[in-house]
């Protein structure tokens, strides 16, 4: 038991060391990433659903507005001062945070959509079973629905 | 008015009654005909509510000679100054008038050569023939004869059929044993009951006159004749010729072994001539016992007491005195035996329940005259006559209850061993009594007393209030008499009542207990009275093969018409509804049944009604539970629309890095 608890802490350890090692060598990016996924951990920092939809929905578009000044930053230059000059540029902050506020509207307009889609499958299966209750009773009279039946039983003959 | 036709064979002129030929229980028409010639006829409409001699009618076919007044032919016909149909008999009409026109009538009395040849000899002649074929006529009175001559020489014996047997004869004509019971309860009797009847018709062709115009008190007068015989009571001081008063004592002596046999009166009329001897009387005891305030000296006297006096009856039969009057004054071991074979021993009948004094009564009776009628509680009758009582009392509570308790009395064992020789014809009766008292009591439609009454008068009409005016004797008649009676506006409440049941179950032998016990129980199934009537009716209908009877079919349809509308499926019903129309049209009732009676349709309908009725419970819950879905919407919608926005947006944004990446690698 001894034995595995401190390979695991020794993998978790090796594991830091590589992230940490790949951060500091790929530090522009992270700078990139810190700033232009800001909306995100405002997201996540408000979402309190345990499953995180709106920090997917608003993260997932934000990083698509986030791709291109990636994309830039690794082919073009690598550096503190690319990164910096993308961030001056206010055209890159339209285009993340554009892409950031489409996420938000995602996120706030699909439960109304949703709401909209279910009432009227909920009305159309209504339909169907109030006009199978017609078709009983067309075929039954009152009776079937539990109601005393109207029609003259005249059954007591001497 | 029209002329009524008979069976196609016989024409009944309603407009030519013939007053001179009717009798107690008939008018007489004129008839004739239609095929061969048969002589003179006439037609008898007889009163519907006394039985014929309907098995009497048969035994006489044949019948030889002129001394009879000959039933040709009988049958029903619509009768239109009574407005119903009314049973006929065809005679053939006598040449002469009537010897008697009543019996108050006065006539030159015969003189005794009138009497022998005109009278007697032709009468011996008769009754011989009678005796030979087992049968007795029991209607022999002045008023019942006929001269069959225009010379008026020769008479001949009335009619015997139109009535039970008895039943119109006045009292002084009747022996002793037949004279005890009810009118209509005499019975057939005996060729001896024939011969009483023809000595005292001889007496008064003699005297020209009723012998005894009238009876003041028919128990006074029946008590003296059983104590000083009917001979002296009936002869009384009329003045008759020695060579007259052998026969007459002969005839009219009370007891039955000394009573001249037929073979002695027809010796009489050939010139045999003896000294006449006293008629006999019965043995007296020491010492008269008092019944009901009167001394009686001998058994049958104190027979005749109790029996009318049945409510004391029994403390009298209790008491020490009687016992005593039976052991030491009278002194007969016979007398002695039949009360121990009907009733037991002294000790048995001392502590016989108080209860139980109707039975005592009845069989201690039956053992001081067993020749005598069967009496019980005041009613009297020969066990053959107990039938015919029954179809004339019926509809009188109190004497019907009578004849239902001289039934279910269980008497009638004691009665049989009582007996010596029984003819077969009384032993059916016995029989068939033994076999319907069970069923007195029971309640349903097809038993009851009404079952008795049919039972006991295998020839009798159908005395339902719904088809009496029609008068139907068999089974095979009932569905045309039911089909005219639906063919009225007011119908009644069912088809079948008590008396078609009891009719049917004792003249059909296609109808038995099976098929008459579910009329007795009542369920809940709709119409299911109609419905076991309906059964019962089709099965009569095809087993008699009477033809479609299609107003009877509207009458059942309409009184079917709850179980028509107790199918549930509304489809179904009214192509039910269009079958039963299309059934009742044919007239066959067994159509209509096949269709209403049908089990497997009608469990069908109602598993299918059970099934759509869940199915309605299910949907309004479905319903129910989408209602409830629908004022949650938002809560529903709100964490799937979040879902949906996720995969939105993951999808997008996969898609959106794809191209880029795409474009850009491009």
């Amino acid at each position: 038991m001894a034995t595995r608890s401190a390979s695991a802490s020794s993998t978790k350890a090796i594991i830091i060391l590589i992230i940490v090692g790949l951060l500091v060598f790929t530090l522009p990016t992270v700078l990139v990433l810190i700033a232009g996924m800001i909306p995100s951990f405002i997201a996540y920092a408000t979402d309190r659903r345990r499953e995180k939809y709106k920090t997917l929905s608003v993260g997932c578009m934000n990083f698509l507005g986030l791709l291109p000044l990636l994309t830039m930053l690794w082919t073009k230059d690598h550096s503190f001062d690319m990164a910096f000059s993308l961030f001056a540029d206010p055209f890159s902050w339209l285009m993340v945070l554009g892409a950031a506020a489409a996420g938000w509207t995602i996120f706030l307009i699909a439960p109304s959509v949703v709401a909209m889609f279910l009432s009227a499958r909920i009305e159309l299966s209504v339909d169907r079973l109030k006009r199978r209750q017609n078709k009983l009773i067309e075929e039954w009279g009152d009776g079937v629905s539990g109601n005393n039946d109207t029609r003259p039983n005249n059954d007591a003959v001497d | 008015m029209a002329p009524v036709i008979l069976k196609e064979l016989f024409e009944i002129d309603d407009s030519v009654p013939l007053a001179g030929y009717d009798s107690p229980s008939g008018k007489t028409y004129a008839c004739k005909n239609l095929g061969e010639p048969q002589g003179d006829l006439m037609a008898m409409i007889c009163e519907p509510g006394i039985p014929m001699r309907m098995d009497q009618i048969t035994a006489l076919d044949g019948f030889p000679g002129t001394g009879l007044v000959k039933c040709i032919d009988s049958g029903v016909v619509n009768w239109a100054s009574s407005g119903r149909r009314q049973p006929v008999l065809v005679f053939e009409k006598p040449a002469g008038s009537r010897v008697f026109e009543t019996m108050e009538s006065v006539i030159t009395p015969l003189t005794d050569d009138q009497i022998i040849s005109g009278f007697l000899t032709p009468a011996v002649a008769t009754l011989r023939e009678f005796a030979t074929r087992g049968l007795t006529h029991r209607n022999i009175r002045p008023s019942n004869l006929f001269y069959s001559d225009d010379s008026a020489r020769l008479i001949m014996l009335g009619e015997c059929v139109s009535a039970p047997p008895g039943y119109n004869q006045p009292l002084i004509f009747e022996s002793l044993e037949c004279g005890l019971a009810v009118e209509i309860g005499r019975g057939v009797g005996t060729p001896a009951d024939d011969l009483f009847a023809l000595g005292v018709t001889l007496l008064s062709l003699l005297i020209g006159r009723n012998p005894v115009s009238k009876i003041e008190d028919p128990y006074s007068f029946m008590l003296n004749r059983i104590n000083t015989g009917s001979y002296a009571n009936i002869v009384g001081n009329h003045r008759i010729q020695m060579n007259m008063m052998e026969l007459l004592r002969g005839l009219l002596t009370d007891d039955l072994a000394e009573r001249w046999p037929l073979a002695d009166v027809q010796l009489w009329v050939s010139g045999r001539r003896l000294t006449p001897k006293q008629v006999k009387l019965p043995a007296k005891a020491a010492r008269p016992i008092p019944i009901g305030g009167f001394e009686h000296e001998n058994v049958r006297s104190a027979a005749h007491g109790l029996s009318l006096n049945w409510p004391i009856a029994g403390d009298v039969i209790r008491g020490q005195d009687f016992d005593t009057w039976i052991r030491r004054s009278l002194n007969d071991e016979v007398i002695l035996n039949n009360l121990n074979k009907a009733a037991g021993t002294a000790q048995a009948i001392q502590s016989s329940p108080r209860a139980d004094d109707s039975r005592l009564v009845a069989k201690v009776v039956m053992a001081l005259d067993p020749s005598g009628p069967i009496r019980h509680k005041g009613f009297a009758s020969h066990i053959d006559g107990i039938g015919p009582t029954l179809a004339v009392v019926f509809q009188d509570d109190i004497l019907r209850k009578q004849v239902e308790d001289l039934i279910t009395s269980g008497i009638l064992k004691q009665w049989l061993a009582l007996q010596g020789r029984v003819k077969t014809e009384l032993m059916n009766i016995y029989g068939t009594l033994e076999k319907i008292q069970p069923m007195v009591a029971l309640p349903g439609p097809g038993f009851g007393i009404e079952r008795c009454l049919y039972e006991l008068n295998p020839y009798g009409h159908c005395i339902s209030p719904m088809i009496e005016h029609l008068y139907i004797t068999q089974t095979s008649e009932l569905i045309p008499a039911l089909e005219a009676v639906a063919h009225d506006q007011n119908l009644p409440p069912m088809p079948i009542d008590r008396h078609i049941a009891a009719f049917l179950a004792a003249h059909s032998e296609h109808i038995d207990e099976r098929i008459l016990r579910p009329l007795t129980h009542k369920d809940n199934r709709p119409a299911d009275e109609a419905l076991k009537v309906m059964r019962i009716l089709a099965r009569v209908q095809s087993v008699y093969s009477n033809g479609p009877a299609p107003n009877l079919c509207l009458w059942l349809k309409d009184l079917t018409q709850p179980a028509v509308d107790a199918f549930k499926n509304i489809r179904l019903r009214e192509q039910i509804e269009r079958q039963v129309v299309q059934a009742s049209e044919t007239g066959f009732i067994v159509a209509l049944m096949r269709i209403l009676d049908d089990n497997k349709v009608i469990d069908l309908d109602k598993e299918n009604y059970r099934k759509a009725q869940q199915e309605y419970k299910q949907c309004s819950a479905q319903i129910h539970r989408m209602d409830i879905g629908l004022e949650q919407k938002e809560n529903l919608a709100g964490e799937l629309g979040e879902q949906v926005a996720a995969v939105i947006s993951g999808v997008i944004g996969s898609i959106g890095a794809t191209v880029f990446v795409m474009l850009y690698l491009v």
